[in-house]
């Protein structure tokens, strides 16, 4: 189940890298952890398997303050926001070397769960073979085709590589190409509105969405410590604001990792926040974000043929 | 076992039980898929289920967000009030032994060294408890490690155990006794033979835990863990978001807000989180904790040394959602085996 990456300890000293954005083993089969490796004895335990759900783009910022380049592993979702990060001048494109993954996928860890029996049972262990999966817990063991198990976003990845890189360590299993046919479809407005204040209310305003996002880099958010902009009260309208908010400021830059969703305590529908406004985006600018156009970033460029409609629905 | 006196019960005792609470009380009880205890509108109560909610007890004693006082500017004078909301006395049922634990940590935050917070107080004593004691831990779970024991019976009014389908056994309080009454219910000592069975249980279910480990007894020396770099090591991957905090039951810190609204406006406290950039952050600008790796030195430290140091118990009941919810695996208990020494038992 994890993915041959000798090669990338070769790379590591021939580039001379001081530091490496990666993967190590967490304590259970079904965790992987983002590590910073500081030297090539540490490679050791570098990983990539099925669990190895973190968009490592968002440590880069911090990272390039220790050290002039840095290598990192991507798969092509995470790849797509190097892109973003490029476009917006947040991160020269030769302080990093970067390595696209041979991605199979990532297992949505709420689909996995939802396989218990109940809450309490373990989950011992976990192994590939082919398109299925062996999922070993503590009194019987299932077997699950991988594409029953995988997040939504990887369904539709439609990439052999990331779009930005230096050394492609393997080439992605490619799932169907991305595509808004089921984004925002058929619902009226009083049950979208019914919908949303119910997963709005859910809200504890922890921020993880936001923290997680590689996007949101600003060092001062606006939404946190002004309580004339936002008050800190966690009801279903302020959290509304926050959560809708996000999504605006990232209109035109999230490019779909997925990375808020799967972090949510609470499952709020990430995905129906953001996917929505990139549908928006594709049909009226014709840009999506994630793709190496040497396009400028969306709202820093306008035409005098954009219409000024404001749409209906 | 302690020599606290085990009650025996029947499945449609407890179940009297919940009715008869529900005439008087606002009864609370956990649901799937939100977040929290919700109120027990209709349908059959709960005798027991698998898990514990994502949200721990503190939102009903200690919430989010709370008005403190009501402020109304007047010429060149302000006058101030108290905030008008009733407290209703309301029923917590199917709390764990963890979230009952983390109760009586906070009562030492909030009740005791010389000030009492009124708001808590109220709150808590117009509060009735009826626990259920766990039959299987999470994955995550690790109270067992934390040496508790039984849950401290100052905070339950009732804390039932199943033997089985039909069969409870139960510590009662002082007030749970009144309550009995109320309820018209009669209480039977539990036989020896009961109280063996569920030593056998309890043996078993100490057994099953996947995390296990032994704490040290003697703790490192505070100076010595300012510059320790084991901080800045495992504080990298960090996300330095709220989940940790707002999901542990024992966690406490706040900030106060004050809402003016031209003349009216009032001053509340809320949640705040300790990883939080600006946690430290004072008026001028200084910020002794501008670092990430010192912000989780701070909470590492504030739940295996300050609050022990404090309040003579550690501050980590072994809940393990912060293990379940952290998006990195940050790992608490690696932690305070760092700070407090011992070692993960096999």
């Amino acid at each position: 189940m994890t993915s041959d990456l000798s090669n990338i300890k070769e790379i590591f000293v021939k580039e001379k890298l001081p530091l490496l954005l990666g993967f190590s083993q967490g304590a259970n089969c079904y965790n992987t952890l983002p590590r910073l490796f500081r030297g090539v004895s540490e490679l050791d335990g570098l990983t990539f398997n099925l669990f190895s759900n973190h968009n490592l783009a968002t440590y880069v910022l911090d990272v390039l303050n220790e050290a002039a380049v840095v290598g990192i592993l991507v798969k092509p979702c995470d790849g797509k926001t190097i892109v973003e990060l490029i476009r917006e001048n947040k991160i020269p494109r030769e302080k990093l070397v970067i390595f696209s993954l041979p991605c199979k996928g990532i297992i949505d860890t709420r689909k996995l769960f939802s396989l218990k029996e109940k809450e309490t049972e373990f989950i011992t262990d976990i192994g590939l073979s082919g398109e299925s999966v062996r999922i070993k817990f503590d009194t019987r063991v299932v077997d699950v085709g991988l594409s029953l198990l995988l997040e939504n976003k990887c369904l539709k990845c439609g990439l052999k590589q990331s779009p930005v890189y230096d050394y492609v360590v393997g080439e992605t299993a490619a799932l169907a190409s991305k595509d808004y046919a089921d984004v925002q479809t058929g619902k009226t407005e009083k049950e979208k509105r019914s919908f949303w204040m119910k997963e709005y209310s859910r809200c504890i305003r922890c921020s993880a969405c936001r923290n997680v996002c590689p996007m949101c880099y600003c060092t001062k958010c606006v939404l946190e410590g002004s309580p004339d902009v936002l008050r800190k009260e966690s009801g279903a309208r302020e959290n509304g604001e926050f959560l809708m908010i996000r999504a605006m400021h990232l209109a035109g830059r999230c490019v779909g990792c997925g990375r808020c969703s799967q972090v949510c305590p609470v499952s709020i529908h990430h995905e129906g926040l953001h996917s929505p406004v990139s549908k928006y985006i594709l049909k009226t600018f014709d840009f999506e974000a994630g793709k190496d156009t040497g396009r400028l970033p969306l709202l820093s460029e306008a035409k005098i043929e954009e219409k000024e409609d404001f749409p209906d629905e | 076992m302690n020599n606290d006196r085990f009650f025996s019960f029947s499945a449609s005792d407890i179940k009297s039980l919940g009715e008869s609470l529900k005439k008087k009380y606002a009864v609370f009880v956990p649901r799937k898929d939100e977040k929290n205890f919700l109120k027990w509108e209709e349908g059959e109560i709960l005798l027991d289920y698998f898990g514990n909610t994502v949200m721990p007890l503190k939102h009903h004693l200690f919430p989010q967000f709370e008005k403190l006082f009501l402020f109304k500017g007047k010429k060149g004078s302000v006058e101030f009030s108290k905030t008008e909301e009733a407290i209703e006395e309301s029923v917590f049922w199917g709390v764990r032994p963890c979230d009952l634990k983390s109760v009586e940590l906070l009562d030492k935050v909030f009740l005791s060294k010389e000030f009492v917070d009124r708001k808590y107080k109220e709150k808590r004593e117009k509060t009735v408890f009826v626990a259920f004691y766990c039959l299987e831990p999470y994955q995550t779970c690790f109270c067992s490690s934390m040496q508790y024991g039984l849950a401290d019976r100052n905070v339950s009014d009732f804390l039932f155990f199943k033997l089985n389908d039909e069969e409870y056994l139960g510590l009662v309080s002082e007030r749970g006794e009144q309550l009995l009454a109320e309820a018209s219910l009669n209480k039977t000592i539990a036989s020896e033979e009961q109280l063996a069975r569920l030593n056998k249980m309890f043996e078993e279910f100490r057994g099953r835990f996947a995390i296990k480990f032994e704490m040290g007894s003697k703790p490192g020396e505070l100076k010595d863990f300012f510059n320790d770099p084991y901080f800045a090591d495992v504080s990298f991957k960090c996300l330095a978001c709220g989940i940790c905090t707002f999901v542990c039951p024992t966690c406490h810190c706040f900030a106060i807000e004050d809402n003016p609204d031209k003349d009216n406006g009032y001053r509340a406290r809320c949640w705040d989180y300790c990883l939080s950039s600006d946690f430290t952050l004072m008026a001028g600008g200084h910020n002794p904790r501008a670092q990430k790796s010192s912000r989780i030195r701070q909470r590492f430290l504030h739940k295996g040394f300050y609050f022990k140091d404090r309040y003579d118990v550690l501050g980590c009941v072994g809940c393990g959602r912060c293990l379940m919810k952290c998006p990195v695996s940050m790992d608490i208990c690696n932690g305070l085996l760092h700070i407090r020494g011992g070692s993960i038992k096999k």
